[in-house]
């Protein structure tokens, strides 16, 4: 099982990328992905994998990914199996980023400046609270300025759409939260995919001691673990994978909490042990999930967040019921 | 032969002076109780000795190296700190736990290679928890999960254990089951300095006393010459009579004072 998962994970992963190139409004037949990833089949099935479908399903794994491991290191940091990708502030900030594009019509001058624009709100955040991370020297301070700092980037989102110029705006603000990776191109993927990468190998850096953490902030360090470099390790790592994934995709949110806890059991409820093999399956939740967006016949399209809420949510309840107290 | 030096420590927060002054020296081969009332300061001073915090004056050397300085890791091969706070964040498996021990010598959880894991192994049979190994910790009595934890401390192999209240909450069976595999620890040439309650259970098993009250040492030295009455009446602030028996000294608080 131990050493199954990982690679179990990533099988399913490939498998649903493919599925995700294969289904849709125009049949293409597995042998046709086939020869298109390759290359070698006609022009109008290449650009239908290369341009619409792949990277589509590619941006929904590579953001569920980011926010999976920020979720499984962020609760393993803070030990508190609430935490979740946006707890210290960086989602609604990087969502203030991007409504401030939207508002002021950056979107229309500059295309990039949507996804720009969320990158800079998370940079900022994780600027800051990174900041406050070195300064401070507890794990509940983080999460209060953390709340600080959501409530504050949410509360100036209010009134940017209070003062949305007109009800086109306000509404490209909000469908923009809900989340989505429709239209996204391999050239989006390529805007978000450094921070995400640089942010998933610093969570990745610190997972030995967020193992020890489980002991507790001062035990930990009485047994050599080096509390304040895992701190900033994570803090700075959850924020640029979580900034990169918003940049992306949105404000995803509930994969980040969920997925963490789906795999605690298998990882021997090692936190260290369980960045890795989260970050996939929130990948894949997220790439099943977009297929099925794809496939309801909706009469407007259903955007992923709001999907993967209503799918995962009642799991997630289910699996949290199963959970033992600790103290019973 | 290690030795851990604390000079002139005082350590404030806001306005309170947790610790005034204080200097203590531990050996290799000695078991040192620290007791006093409860807020005497006995818990922030170890954690100033373990180098978790850092004192506002003095300083703690161990083998000629100033803690504060040196490397977390360094410190936790020298020296294993058990806190009195021990609750764990997920339930992890015992043996898991135990490992982390090994951490300062670069084990990852659950993932030991074969000298790390004969270690764990050992320590577990010595506190008696080697049959718990696969249970969830989450599940333990008390008194599994206080060995759990000395276990995780001999797993370290350090030359000092800090342990604060190890064998509060313990039925006296535990108590003593505890005591003894601490006192194996510094027969083999460990030291320990260890937070009591009990002062039966310290006068028989310490080397050496050390009561503490409002933030400084009132008195040290081995048992049977710091334990008086009088002692017991300023520090504690209760009426005691002692006696000499031969399994040790038998004591008995009669009232406050």
């Amino acid at each position: 099982m131990r050493y199954a998962l990982v690679p179990g994970l990533l099988v399913a992963s490939l498998i649903s990328l493919f599925l995700a190139c294969l289904l849709g409004s125009t049949p293409i037949s597995a042998g046709q992905v086939m020869s298109a990833v390759f290359g070698l089949s006609d022009a109008s099935v290449q650009i239908i994998v290369w341009e619409i479908r792949l990277p589509r399903a590619l941006a929904a794994w590579i953001a569920g990914a980011a926010l999976g491991a920020s979720g499984a290191a962020l609760q393993g940091l803070l030990r508190n199996p609430l935490a979740e990708p946006g707890v210290l502030g960086v989602t609604a900030c990087a969502s203030l980023g991007a409504a401030f594009t939207i508002h002021y019509g950056l979107v229309a001058v500059f295309a990039f400046a949507l996804p720009l624009g969320a990158l800079a709100g998370a940079l900022a955040a994780t600027a800051l609270i990174a900041f406050a991370a070195m300064k401070n020297h507890s794990s509940v301070a983080l999460i209060l300025a953390g709340i600080g700092l959501s409530s504050l980037a949410t509360a100036v989102m209010a009134l940017l759409m209070n003062l949305a110029p007109n009800p086109f705006t306000l509404s490209d603000m909000i469908n923009w939260m809900l989340g989505s990776v429709a239209n996204r191109s391999l050239a989006d993927i390529r805007l978000s995919i450094l921070p995400i990468l640089i942010g998933m190998a610093l969570l990745y850096s610190g997972r030995r001691g967020l193992s020890a953490l489980t002991l507790g902030e001062e035990a930990a360090m009485g047994i050599g673990v080096d509390v304040k470099r895992v701190r900033i390790l994570i803090v700075l790592g959850a924020g640029l994978a979580t900034g990169g994934a918003v940049a992306l995709a949105g404000a995803i949110g509930f994969v980040g909490i969920a997925a963490p806890h789906i795999i605690r059991p298998f990882v021997k409820h090692d936190s260290g042990r369980a960045l890795v093999p989260s970050a996939i399956l929130a990948g894949l939740i997220l790439v099943l999930a977009d297929i099925g967006v794809r496939l309801l016949p909706t009469t407007s399209e259903l955007k992923l967040g709001v999907v993967a809420a209503l799918l995962g949510a009642p799991v997630f309840v289910w699996i949290a019921l199963q959970r033992r107290g600790l103290h019973e | 032969m290690s030795e851990l030096h604390a000079e002139n420590i005082t350590i404030v927060a806001g306005d309170a002076l947790l610790v005034n002054n204080v200097s203590l020296q531990i050996r290799s081969g000695e078991m040192v109780a620290l007791l006093g009332p409860n807020g005497a300061g006995k818990s922030s001073l170890m954690r100033a000795l373990a180098g978790i915090a850092l004192p506002k004056a003095g300083r703690v050397i161990f083998d000629e190296r100033d803690v504060s300085s040196a490397s977390v890791e360094w410190r936790a091969r020298c020296m294993t700190y058990l806190p009195q706070q021990r609750v764990l964040a997920w339930p992890n498996r015992v043996r898991d736990i135990v490992s982390l021990g090994r951490f300062a010598h670069g084990a990852a959880m659950g993932r030991l290679n074969d000298s790390d894991a004969r270690i764990v192994d050992k320590a577990m049979q010595d506190c008696e928890i080697d049959h718990l190994g696969n249970r969830s910790a989450d599940t333990l009595s008390g008194g599994e999960q206080a060995r759990m934890h000395i276990a995780r401390a001999l797993t370290a192999q350090s030359k000092l254990i800090l342990a604060d209240e190890p064998v509060a909450e313990l039925d006296p069976r535990h108590q003593l089951s505890v005591i003894n595999v601490l006192r194996q620890f510094v027969q083999a040439g460990g030291g320990g300095l260890i937070v009591l309650h009990d002062l039966e259970l310290a006068a028989r098993y310490a080397d050496r006393l050390v009561f503490m009250k409002d933030g400084a040492i009132v008195a040290e030295g081995a048992p049977e010459d710091v334990l008086t009455v009088e002692l017991l009446a300023n520090v504690y602030g209760v009426e005691a009579s002692i006696k000499n028996t031969e399994t040790g000294l038998s004591l008995t608080i009669e009232r406050p004072c």
